[in-house]
């Protein structure tokens, strides 16, 4: 019984998240089949055509009514079809998630190398030039909107200098070099957004780590100070950042949206986004719940992982 | 099971699908590649009726039956010649020798009727006039006739946005439209890119490229970074400002002869403050057109009262409202209003609309308006304005050649819906297609035009500059005053 408890509170997320995502988009003004139309939608001689989209969409039905085929559908797996090309929502997310999938990954895997370093730098020389140097950069990073530094990106590197394509994705195995060309500029933004974050983190847990009474006994023993930094200290103060890492990749794929809007990747964010300003309901209830999906499953596999990883957090 | 479908998720994210390859090998192919503002996602020419559609897909994978050239003449398209009635009953078209769909049939009288009923069928603004048919004709196999109950003066340019779609693919034209134009349609991966062919076997003249690529990129600002960058070609919808900041070393601003995409402020004639036809002169003659055209337009577009654009054969040229506090005041205290407060309404995404209004909110504050202006998601806003509930609302239009367009399109609703009351309106809008007489129309759509100014349902803004950027190795491009890119006549220079 106390198996099953973690199960049901991951279907009772779910089923929170979609159903205000299911009352929010209907609540919210906009009418799809008007869309579809444009501005004649308010002609009378078009008013049967409206009526026809709606009903073509179940938009004609009562609001339970379409939560309840909604659900209906969900449980049996099928997400239904988009509004606006009659495309399967599951075929349109399986296309566009391994862009934002690859945007997500590389730009973790360059952020946290990058942060663990910064930090650990910063936590060593306490209260010296460098570390306020690393951590007013850190907090900058955090700062600077990702819109704006993805168009000077694209300014310089893209426009000035021309080193990197401006737009556009190409997957690996089509064309291996195409692929991280396309990548660079988009996974630059998105880490340096990450870097603050973790930067501070790994900051104050090294500072903290390295008060403790058996790094003073180390120091007392005549080890290194690197020995002490890199081999005490980084044990216990970087295992958190996976429970941290874990956590940040709600707000990443926040971020992916913005960068995917900048960089022409055809991914999760831009179809969500979309799809949200041309109301295709299904569409939007389809992405945010595989969305919704994969954060619950990376926290979980995170948590999986940290309590592996530190034998104290196991019982 | 378990196994299968970890493989087919390790093969998504390699990307090994059948979608990738063929766009990668038409890169090698001369491409002309064209940043379109949004995403489009239906590709049935009866169902997609709006003008993002026309411009980009109705324009090049599909023929209508009569087009436009580049100053809005009509000109022979799918059909070669046409011959109209006196009455503007009979419409009778010659079809052009040895075209064909392109999935190879031949274009026939009856394949064309089919896609002409379809349209009539779906209805909407597309397919309304095409309502009026009473008998469609396969006279032989490559003439068409069409028979109308009465008079419609309009019908020839109501053609050029009916596509002529091949019966085979009625049922899949959402996602695999076969048309007639100079241009296949190879696939659409959204939100990167709608990918078209050159159609060898056209029946007209074929494009000197071999792929035409339409890329949404939603922010112009991005989409000029990108063709500063080499990746795209051809910005077809910049917004106004970034229309007006190119680096002319790297780039070439296109624009048609002249504009006919003009803006208007509608507004609420029936209910509210505004109903009284006073208040809207008064707001009308706080209306700095000077300034506004010289601050939210830099000072490019034509500035006139009349809803039509000058270039109209229809154009009359009407004082209107001078710049006036004292006459608005003077108007506003006639009608016994003090400290009004309207609403203005308008869609996120046109600064230059904002700046607009911005002006004119100046001018009524020194004549004790406050004027309230609600910039909202486009969602939101057409939710607004189809329900017409607003007391006044920024729009725009793509006025035809023909007048009609604006009485119909967007005068229609006010009269129709209950927004503005005047019979005489409605009566002259129906006498002006029920003849084909062009001296008696321009005295009718004069009428019109003097009772609209005078009246105010529509106040006009101004004629929006509308323009493309090329880059420098585009060459040929031309733009319509509808603000339609005709890409089949461009070349790409080394």
């Amino acid at each position: 019984m106390t198996r099953l408890l973690p199960a049901l509170r991951i279907l009772a997320i779910i089923w929170v998240v979609i159903t205000v995502v299911f009352v929010t988009l209907r609540l919210t003004p906009g009418d799809p089949a008007e869309l579809l139309l444009g501005p004649t939608a308010g002609r009378q001689d078009v008013q049967e055509r409206l009526a026809d989209i709606r009903a073509q969409y179940g938009l004609d039905q009562p609001i339970p009514v379409q939560y309840a085929i909604f659900v209906g559908n969900v449980l049996q797996g099928d997400l239904g079809e988009s509004n606006r090309s009659a495309r399967p929502v599951i075929s349109m997310i399986a296309a566009a998630a391994p862009v934002t999938i690859w945007l997500i990954v590389l730009s973790v895997g360059t952020a946290i190398p990058i942060s663990i370093f910064l930090g650990m730098i910063a936590a060593a020389r306490r209260g010296r030039t460098l570390d306020r140097g690393i951590r007013s950069l850190a907090t900058l990073c955090m700062a600077v909107p990702s819109f704006w530094l993805g168009l000077l990106f694209l300014q310089w590197f893209a426009s000035g200098l021309g080193w990197f394509p401006s737009r556009g994705y190409v997957a690996p195995l089509t064309d291996p070099g195409g692929f991280m060309m396309h990548m660079a500029l988009p996974v630059i933004t998105l880490a340096i957004f990450l870097v603050g974050t973790l930067t501070r983190f790994v900051y104050t847990e090294t500072a903290d780590t390295l008060q403790r009474d058996y790094i003073t006994v180390s120091r007392a023993m005549g080890l290194a100070s690197r020995t002490i930094l890199f081999r005490f200290a980084a044990k216990n103060s970087l295992t958190p950042l996976i429970i941290v890492v874990g956590v940040e990749i709600g707000t990443l794929i926040g971020g992916a949206v913005i960068v995917e809007e900048v960089f022409g990747l055809p991914g999760l964010g831009r179809l969500l986004l979309g799809a949200v300003m041309s109301r295709d309901y299904p569409v939007v209830q389809g992405t945010i719940l595989v969305i919704t999906v994969a954060v619950i499953l990376i926290n979980i596999a995170a948590e999986m992982l940290y309590r592996y990883i530190t034998p104290q957090a196991r019982s | 099971m378990a196994r299968s479908g970890l493989t087919a998720f390790a093969v998504a994210l390699l990307g090994a699908s059948a979608l990738a390859a063929p766009a990668a090998l038409a890169q090698a192919d001369t491409t002309l590649t064209v940043a379109i503002s949004g995403d489009i996602d239906n590709f049935d020419p009866a169902t997609n009726q709006l003008i993002a559609f026309q411009q980009a897909i109705g324009n090049t994978v599909f023929d209508s039956l009569i087009g436009y050239d580049e100053n809005l003449e009509l000109v022979p398209r799918l059909a070669s010649s046409w011959d109209v009635n006196d009455d503007a009953t009979e419409f009778t078209l010659t079809l052009q020798e040895g075209a064909t769909f392109h999935n190879g049939d031949p274009v026939t009288a009856e394949a064309v009727i089919a896609s002409l009923e379809r349209s009539a069928e779906f209805g909407g603004v597309i397919g309304t006039p095409l309502q009026r048919v009473t008998m469609f004709e396969a006279v032989d196999e490559g003439t068409v006739r069409m028979t109308l109950e009465e008079g419609y003066a309009p019908f020839l340019t109501a053609l050029t946005v009916v596509f002529i779609l091949a019966p085979d693919s009625f049922e899949t034209a959402t996602s695999e439209p076969i048309g007639t134009g100079p241009f296949r349609f190879e696939g659409w991966v959204p939100n990167d890119a709608i990918t078209l062919t050159r159609n060898d076997e056209y029946w007209g003249e074929l494009p000197a490229f071999e792929t035409l690529e339409f890329r949404p990129v939603p922010d112009s600002q991005v989409a000029l970074t990108n063709l500063y960058a080499g990746d795209v070609d051809i910005v077809a919808e910049p917004s106004t400002a970034v229309l007006n900041q190119i680096d002319e070393s790297q780039a070439q601003l296109v624009q048609p002869s002249a504009s006919n995409s003009m803006a208007y402020v509608e507004m609420m004639g029936t209910t509210g403050t505004l109903s009284d036809v006073n208040v809207r002169r008064a707001l009308a003659h706080a209306f700095d057109r000077e300034s506004v055209q010289a601050i939210a337009y830099s000072g490019l577009g034509e500035s006139t009262p009349s809803p039509l654009p000058t270039s109209s054969w229809a154009y009359a040229d009407l004082e209107g409202y001078p710049f006036d506090l004292e006459a608005a005041r003077g108007l506003l205290e006639e009608a016994g209003v003090d400290g009004l407060t309207v609403g203005l309404e308008m869609p996120a995404g046109f600064p230059e609309a904002e700046q607009m209004a911005r002006v004119w909110q100046s001018s009524l504050a020194e004549v004790g308006v406050t004027l309230d202006i609600n910039v909202s998601e486009l969602s939101v806003w057409l939710d607004a304005y189809v329900s017409r509930d607003y007391d006044m609302t920024w729009n725009f239009f793509g006025v035809s050649p023909d007048p009609h367009s604006f009485f119909d399109v967007i005068l229609r609703p006010h009269f129709e819906g209950d927004v503005y009351d005047n019979p005489e309106v409605a009566e002259l809008v129906e006498a002006g297609i029920s003849t084909g007489d062009m001296a008696e129309r321009e005295e009718i759509y004069a009428e019109l035009q003097d009772i609209v100014v005078d009246e105010l349902p529509v106040m006009t803004v101004q004629s929006r500059p509308v323009g493309a950027i090329a880059a420098p190795h585009v060459e040929g491009f031309a733009m319509n005053p509808l603000g339609w890119g005709l890409y089949s006549g461009v070349t790409l220079a080394e």
